[in-house]
């Protein structure tokens, strides 16, 4: 039985590394197809004609009115835009749109890596304090209802101790609190 | 005063504040610094 489960593990690793490993070729490849936006005239193009339309808007209206004013900080935020997407090195495809590269190069880290790490980061923090509250809550007399009507003081107390989750996740893998015991995991008759 | 503490302390009134401010804090973060497409490097 255990036998099967890592032979099917180590066939699902070696299809991911497979994959991988093609995923890398490809987006090297790809890259060649990408400029920097700054110098793509395509983007240039984009923000001309963004502006151009707005413009074009600012026409119909009287100076000084409030649609006017809209447009005029409107033209303002696109200039600006722009102009923060080419002085970030982000890269442009030949349609001009900038691109995110998630290939996981350290150069481009900014683009996906930081904010995936940060998203998983905040993301288990919620989880973290989550499950230590019900965990508290289930020591309680009235577990229920500290489920429903929560305990604040507690609770806020647990939220902020949960910065360091990946370390107290980490120790509980090892002293093996953080996985229930296959016994007490229920299974259907087979 | 308890009770209405009590009230305050139930799941659905603590995820609506909860909600709102978490709304808040990015419509704020969209305001001052709008349109991000890439993490800000420093």
């Amino acid at each position: 039985m255990t036998f099967r489960i890592k032979s099917i593990i180590s066939s699902i690793l070696v299809i991911f590394g497979l994959s991988f490993a093609s995923n890398v070729q490809n987006a090297n490849a790809a890259f060649e197809n990408l400029t920097l936006c700054k110098e793509s005239p395509a983007f240039e193009k984009r923000l001309n004609s963004s502006v151009k339309k707005l413009e074009n808007r600012l026409k119909l209206y009287t100076p000084e009115s409030k649609e006017a004013n809209f447009l005029v900080k409107e033209i303002q935020a696109t200039k600006s835009r722009f102009e923060r997407y080419g002085n970030e090195n982000i890269l442009c495809g030949k349609e001009g749109l900038p691109r995110i590269i998630a290939s996981g190069q350290w150069d481009h880290a900014n683009e996906f890596v930081i904010p995936g790490i940060l998203f998983i980061y905040i993301t288990g923090w919620i989880g973290w304090v989550g499950r230590k509250y019900l965990r508290y809550a289930s020591t309680t007399e009235n577990s229920f209802e500290n489920e429903i009507i929560i305990n604040v003081p507690i609770a806020f107390s647990i939220m902020n101790s949960g910065f360091l989750w990946p370390v107290e996740a980490w120790k509980e893998l090892l002293n093996g609190d953080l996985l229930a015991p296959s016994d007490d995991v229920t299974v259907s008759p087979r | 005063m308890n009770d209405f503490l009590k009230f305050l302390s139930t799941a659905p009134v603590l995820i609506t504040a909860w909600m709102s401010v978490t709304a808040t804090f990015i419509i704020f973060i969209n305001f001052v610094y709008p349109d991000p497409l890439v993490f800000p490097s420093i």
